[in-house]
């Protein structure tokens, strides 16, 4: 599992490539946990394209994420989860709380009027 | 006549091995007449659920046992069972439940066996207090054999 992470003021892209079981998912929360709890961090988009597997270790990782997210007053977004990695994420009602897109340009496009909606309504 | 074909492994229940699993049953799988990528990576889900399950619930942690894995191709019929010899589930009714975990850990959602049953056509597990938990798995793969 490969994470890559791009920073840009208050919000940070990360791109996870490889298969999200068990094993990797214990290789990066710590990491992820870590730019969720930067002062700094208003908003995370996890571009999952590159994920091929997921299993309900990923999907506990995901959700775990989601609920410090919204502790932290963090927006967290998702974008290109494949079909079978969206039907997991459907399973656990992810998408209910967790706005998904096809693309990380469209997700990184939705938290900018996000965050401009924040600043002009403060 | 249908072609039948057997695999079996015995792999130390250790986290590394979940991939190593998952890139067997590919393999073992990937010249049945018919079979798609997507059921492929449905059995390859299922596999990782109870082979994840072995490596966390089964054994304690300073004695990591083994996960028995046996797969069996009759024609298209595939039968997988994946087993242990670990502590057993007391409540099986409870556990299989969707999001249920014994675990008492907010990473697990407890949708293991839900996955593993809506994946596969079937699922029949056993189980005994001290003595293992045993998982046998169905599926017949490809579409209009
Ligand atoms: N092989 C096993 N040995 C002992 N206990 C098991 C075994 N498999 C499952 N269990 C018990 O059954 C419970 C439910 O399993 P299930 O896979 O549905 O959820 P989970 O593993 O807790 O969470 P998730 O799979 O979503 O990460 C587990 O929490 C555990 O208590
Ligand atoms: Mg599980």
């Amino acid at each position: 599992m490969k994470m890559e992470i791009e920073r840009s003021r208050c919000m940070a892209l990360v791109k996870l490539t490889g298969e999200l079981d068990h094993h990797a998912c214990e290789k990066i929360r710590e990491d992820l946990d870590g730019i969720l709890r930067m002062s700094s961090t208003k908003a995370m988009v996890l571009d999952m394209s590159g994920v091929s597997f997921m299993d309900s270790s990923g999907m506990g990782l995901l959700l775990a994420r989601s609920r410090l997210a919204a502790d932290r007053s963090v927006s967290l977004v998702i974008a290109g989860a494949t079909p079978e990695v969206g039907k997991l994420i459907c399973m656990v009602s992810l998408d209910k709380q967790v706005p998904l897109f096809d693309t990380a340009e469209q997700a990184l496009e939705y938290v900018k009027n996000e965050r401009e909606q924040v600043r002009i309504n403060g | 006549m249908a072609e039948t074909n057997r695999l079996y492994a015995e792999l130390p229940a250790i986290s590394i091995n979940e991939s190593v699993s998952r890139v067997m049953i590919s393999g073992f799988l990937m010249n049945i007449r018919g079979v798609t990528v997507g059921e492929i990576e449905e059995v390859k889900v299922a596999l990782s659920e109870a082979v994840t399950n072995v490596i966390l619930h089964a054994y304690p942690e300073d004695d990591k046992g083994k996960i028995y894995i046996k797969a069996i191709l009759d024609g298209n019929q595939l039968t997988l069972k994946v087993w242990d010899k670990g502590c057993g589930i007391p409540n099986l009714t409870r556990a299989m439940e969707p999001m249920f975990s014994g675990s008492g850990s907010a990473e697990r959602t407890g949708m293991g066996f839900t996955v593993m049953q809506s994946f596969m056509d079937g699922l029949d597990v056993r189980s005994s207090v001290d003595s293992g938990t045993s998982i046998v798995m169905t599926k017949h793969l490809g579409i209009g054999t």
